[in-house]
């Protein structure tokens, strides 16, 4: 089929989109264009605050009350969607445009079983059906979603189900109707990883079946790649590039596409010709340097041993005088770090990776097995930067904690520390003087590895530690733990999901799945030829 | 907008606040006549130059006994708050931190108690303990306890599963320190708040009970006493129930304004 | 069924465990109840007969299960201060304390709630902000003083009721009704404006939440998406809150019996502790306390019913 006989099926032009907060404006989206084929899919990827989500709930019309449209069209088929009265626009929605979210727990009325939330796309759109009938054909949706024969979901709640079927019974509903578009605003996002690939197959079989448009929206690059036959790329509320996803990898020509291809470690291990170039193109050679520079200075003692390590979770009983069940969650763990290396641990939403790196530095008390450590106090660094960190007291009272509770030091001799410290991380005098509002999640981290840096510890846990950040930040972070790891002759322990940030900074990684360390090999090894299935899967889901 | 309304919401409150503050201060200093000072040829005046809210029955001053009432009242709630959110603050962070078989058994009690009416509380107390201003401050700071508990405990249950808390047990912190210096801060917005809310309970529960006659004793005027001994005079003398009436309205209502900001 | 079995089993132990506390904070008084009854001129042989016939020379556990064994069994006790079964004295108020607490339930509820959910539409809108106003300022009223206010406008200007007038329910049904209106409204006003703040902010919280969307995605109508989807989330927390209304109601009713001169249980027991009067004090707390956990009980029950995320 060539180009000129492909129908357009939205187009948008010269879209604004923004806040009026007291006068002023705050644009979100800026003057963006951009077409989209019926049937086609077409991915918009962009760092959170890129203005995509936004982008997708103005074409859909569901703008919060302080969000507006500034200027510009939309065209669905032959008609401005901006130009239709609130009654003609209801009917289009879920009938002919219709859209799935992030979090399918928060999007599914949870006092309505999901047969009758369903339903309720027909009664609106579909009036001439009879009970019967709709129950049918909400029975066939689910069935098509592959959730089962449909009869045991269909009475289901919410709450009942697990996070991937939520996510499917979202797409029932959104396809139901046989909608000309669907908007999926990063919807495996709150997914594991292994769920997230089946998503996608249904979104893709859903668009082959039906001829329905796909706008695919994600932060997530290889999300993109695989399903999408076409991508925009945005950053603050501009569109900066945009054309064939084949191309984009190929020969990406904007800054930062090229900053967000080289964050995907499956451009650097994918053998086909594509990456290659890619490889060539992208300058990431000298990390690779830095990396291998640093795995000859790995020591030959080990810093931590941990030996057959069992860790239990007491459950919550809501009887004070039941007896309480113990619940495992970690089996039999064995392994060791050398001094100056960095163990990855990669494992899904509760793998028991962060239980690990919990009882390691005696957070979890109930557990059997050895922990050798071969250092003073392992320190510990956490995911979510707001929540590590005490949010009502300034960056340096954060920072001099540590050393007030350590006691030994004067007041000079604490400021000083502290100043230097925050020189370290790569924060200013002026930073010390905030509270943890002021700053952005970047330099928040920044702070939290300082407290654990300021404590004089030569193990540092790090448990998904940039997994709220941005790409662009994560790579910062990254870059700072390299060099502090150099200067000061730190070991990291480093917990993540995400297998490509494992892939940028780890000599070796363990992987984990229900509890159990299934594999252990030096990077290299691992993304090269994976032993256990599990890790083969894994390594799927982001190739 | 909607800022914009909250922000006159908390401005009237705050000067309805101050208003009152000034008139409670100018009444610790100096008030018009003798509270106390009756006057058999002034009974039921209503109100003039002289008395701007009119004589009581026994021809005293309303505008100084309302002065004087008010002190009571503020004086009964303030107490009754500080004995209610310190002893409430200490159960709930105690029992919030370390959790355990004790906590179940006091939150236990702490639900069944929180769940009767204050007013009902107090009285079993005052029957058992007798009326008067402190038994009053007792009973309802007693009462009040819970409630501080039941928010700070739950403040402290969600605070001290967040990774600062453990942060803080990696360097080293003692409990106490943790408990009190690293958590007991991040409560604040929520202590405010459950300060202001309790403050309007007590007065109007003093309020309540020194009209049943069983809080504050005479010769003490408190503002929900002048009530009760206007009420037999309502159709006559209706100023006399207004004054004391419309300064517990006001205090309650400044306080609650400002607290929803 | 197990839930509401347990249930049941676990509201029979608080009920016991509340009476027993009833019964115990009456045994820490100070002074001896044989002698409050008798008055201090007694002679010490009146006060021992009496102590003997009272059952106080009794151990405090053999007391407390003769006094509930009793009760159940439908003997309150006698009162000091009338000289009469404490089981009369409450039973002939306990209709007008029921009633009042009746209407004024009603009345808040078919006020509330419609008012609730306009507020919550017309958020920031004029007629929100005036209703907020309103709601506001009641909430600030003592009921006691509220109830002085309406004795005077509707009692002293209007003349709509005769203030002080009591009929009596066997004799005229609605006359009865008509006089209990008034304090039904003074205790309901300012509970009216709790729950319509409540459920505003219930409201609108839901309205904030994910599913919202959703159904506007699906093309519902905002109104539907109101009445079939928000609303039932949005009064789950409004029927405890409701719970709570009730036995502030209980409360309140003792004031107001004391403002519109009503003889209810709530004068009954006001004069009771006035008078040291502690056989019916304790029977009139017991009975509102039972009122409380039963109340709880019957909310625990609805929850059920009405949440599917915690049902069992």
């Amino acid at each position: 089929m060539t180009h000129s006989e492909r129908k357009v099926l939205l187009k948008v032009e010269h879209l604004t989109t923004g806040f009026v907060n007291k006068g002023e404006l705050a644009k979100v989206v800026d003057d963006i264009s951009f077409y989209l084929e019926k049937g086609e899919i077409l991915g918009i990827v962009g760092e959170s605050g890129s203005g995509k989500t936004m982008t997708a709930l103005s074409i859909m019309g569901l703008l919060s009350k302080e969000a507006r449209i500034l200027g510009g069209s939309i065209a669905f088929e032959d008609r401005d969607l901006l130009k239709l009265s609130g009654e003609e626009f209801r009917k289009l929605k879920g009938n002919q445009i219709s859209m799935i979210f992030q979090e399918p727990m928060t999007s599914l009325n949870p006092v309505m079983t999901v047969g009758r939330q369903i339903e309720e796309m027909l009664l609106l759109h579909e009036k001439g059906l009879s009970e019967k009938e709709r129950k049918e054909r909400t029975m066939e949706a689910l069935r098509e979603a592959e959730l089962g024969n449909g009869e045991t979901i269909y009475t289901k709640y919410p709450h009942q189900l697990s996070g991937g079927m939520r996510q499917r019974v979202m797409i029932a509903m959104a396809m139901i109707c046989r909608p000309k578009l669907l908007i999926a605003d990063e919807p495996t996002t709150a997914l594991d990883v292994t769920i997230q690939g089946t998503i996608l197959n249904l979104i893709q079989s859903m668009n082959q079946k039906y001829g329905t448009a796909v706008i695919l929206i994600s932060h997530d690059l290889s999300v993109i790649k695989k399903i999408c036959a076409r991508a925009l790329v945005m950053q603050d509320g501009v569109i900066v590039e945009q054309g064939t996803t084949h191309e984009l990898f190929l020969n990406p020509r904007n800054d930062y596409t090229k900053k967000l291809i080289a964050a995907m470690p499956s451009v650097l291990l994918d053998q086909r010709e594509i990456t290659k170039e890619v490889e060539k193109k992208v300058e990431r050679t000298d990390d690779i340097e830095k990396i291998e520079a640093i795995t000859k200075n790995i020591g030959i003692d080990n810093i931590l041993e941990v030996n057959h390590l069992n860790v239990y979770y007491e459950e919550v009983t809501q009887n004070i005088l039941a007896k309480r069940r113990k619940k495992q969650v970690v089996y039999d763990a064995t392994l060791h770090m050398r001094r100056g290396e960095i163990l990855g641990i990669v494992g899904e939403s509760g793998s028991g990776k962060s239980t690990i790196a919990k009882s390691i530095v005696g957070l979890i008390p109930d557990r059997d097995g050895a922990i050798v450590l071969n250092t003073v106090k392992p320190q510990m660094v956490f995911q979510d930067p707001y929540g590590s960190l005490n949010p009502v007291k300034r960056v340096d009272w954060i920072l001099e904690e540590p050393l007030k509770l350590a006691g030994g030091y004067s007041k000079k001799e604490r400021k000083e520390k502290v100043a230097k410290i925050l020189k370290d991380i790569g924060l200013q005098e002026k930073h010390g003087r905030r509270f943890l509002s002021q700053l952005s999640g970047g330099q928040r981290q920044r702070v939290a590895i300082g407290v654990a840096l300021i404590q004089n510890s030569k193990l540092i846990v790090l448990d998904e530690p940039v997994s709220a950040l941005d790409v662009t930040v994560q790579s910062q972070i990254l870059e700072l733990l390299r060099s502090l790891r150099k200067e000061y002759d730190l070991s990291y322990l480093f917990i993540s999901h995400d297998l490509n940030v494992i892939y940028l900074l780890c000599d070796r990684v363990c992987v984990m799945h229900q509890g159990r360390i299934v594999e252990t090999a030096d990077m290299r090894e691992l993304f090269h030829s994976p032993k256990h299935p599990y890790t083969k899967k894994l390594l799927e889901a982001v190739i | 907008m909607k800022a914009r309304y909250k922000n006159i919401n908390f401005i009237i409150g705050t000067v309805i606040i101050c208003l009152i503050l000034l008139f409670l201060l100018i009444g610790i200093l100096h008030t018009p006549f003798d509270p106390n000072e009756m006057n058999g040829a002034i009974k039921n005046m209503a109100p003039s130059l002289a008395h701007p809210f009119g004589t009581d029955n026994f021809g005293r001053d309303i505008l100084s006994r309302v002065m004087v009432g008010a002190s009571t009242t503020f004086l009964v709630a303030i107490l009754t708050v500080a004995i209610g959110a310190a002893i409430g603050t200490a159960v709930g962070a105690f029992t919030g931190y370390y959790g355990g078989w004790l906590d179940e058994v006091i939150m236990r009690i702490n639900d069944g108690v929180t769940s009767f009416p204050s007013i009902l509380l107090a009285l079993v107390f005052v029957s058992i303990i007798g009326p008067g201003k402190y038994n009053v401050i007792i009973a309802l700071g007693i009462i009040f306890v819970p409630s501080f508990a039941r928010v700070i405990r739950s403040e402290f249950i969600s605070l001290k599963q967040m990774d600062f808390v453990k942060n803080a047990k990696l360097m080293g912190a003692s409990d106490l320190r943790i408990m009190f210096v690293h958590i007991l801060p991040n409560t604040k917005p929520i202590l405010v708040s459950a300060i202001t809310i309790g403050f309007n309970n007590a007065v109007l529960a003093e309020a309540g009970m020194s009209y049943l006659q069983l809080g504050v004793q005479p010769p003490d005027a408190s503002l929900g006493r002048m009530l009760s001994e206007a009420q037999p005079y309502l159709m006559n003398a209706p100023w006399y129930a207004m004054a004391p009436g419309i300064v517990i309205i006001l205090t309650v209502l400044g306080v609650s304004l400002v607290n929803e900001q | 069924m197990k839930y509401i079995m347990k249930r049941i089993y676990t509201l029979v132990i608080t009920l016991f465990m509340v009476s027993f506390l009833t019964f115990i904070a009456f045994q820490v008084i100070p002074g001896d109840s044989a002698v409050t009854s008798l008055g201090t001129n007694a002679t010490e042989e009146a006060i021992d007969a009496l102590r003997e016939e009272l059952g106080l020379n009794e151990n405090v556990l053999v007391r407390f299960f003769t006094w509930i064994g009793n009760t159940l069994q439908g003997d309150f006790g006698k009162s000091f201060q009338y000289e009469l079964p404490v089981k009369s004295l409450v039973g002939d108020r306990m209709p007008v304390t029921l009633w009042l607490s009746l209407l004024s339930i009603i009345i808040i509820l078919i006020v509330s709630i419609p008012l609730g959910i306009l507020t919550a539409k017309k958020e920031g809108g004029f007629i929100d902000r005036l209703i907020t106003l309103i709601t506001n300022t009641s909430m600030a009223i003592p009921p006691f003083f509220l109830g002085m206010i309406i004795t005077l406008v509707f009692g002293f200007v209007l003349k709509w009721f005769i203030p002080g007038r009591y009929v009596n329910p066997s004799d005229n049904f609605g006359q009865f009704i008509r006089f209990m209106i008034f304090p039904a409204l003074a205790i309901g006003i300012p509970k009216i404006a709790m729950v319509v703040k409540f459920l505003r902010s219930s409201v609108l919280r839901q309205l904030k939440q994910d599913y919202v969307r959703t159904a506007r995605s699906k093309g519902q109508k905002e109104n539907t998406i109101l009445y079939r989807h928000v609303l039932k989330n949005a009064l789950i927390p409004v029927i405890t809150f409701i719970a709570m209304v009730i036995a502030d109601i209980m409360a309140g009713s003792i004031i107001i019996e004391q403002v519109f001169g009503l003889p209810g249980l709530g004068r009954l027991l006001v004069t009771s502790i006035s008078n040291r009067d502690y056989p019916v004090v304790q029977i009139i707390i017991l009975y509102i306390a039972a009122v409380v956990v039963i109340v709880n009980f019957i909310v625990d029950i609805l929850y059920q019913y009405i949440d599917p995320r915690v049902r069992v």
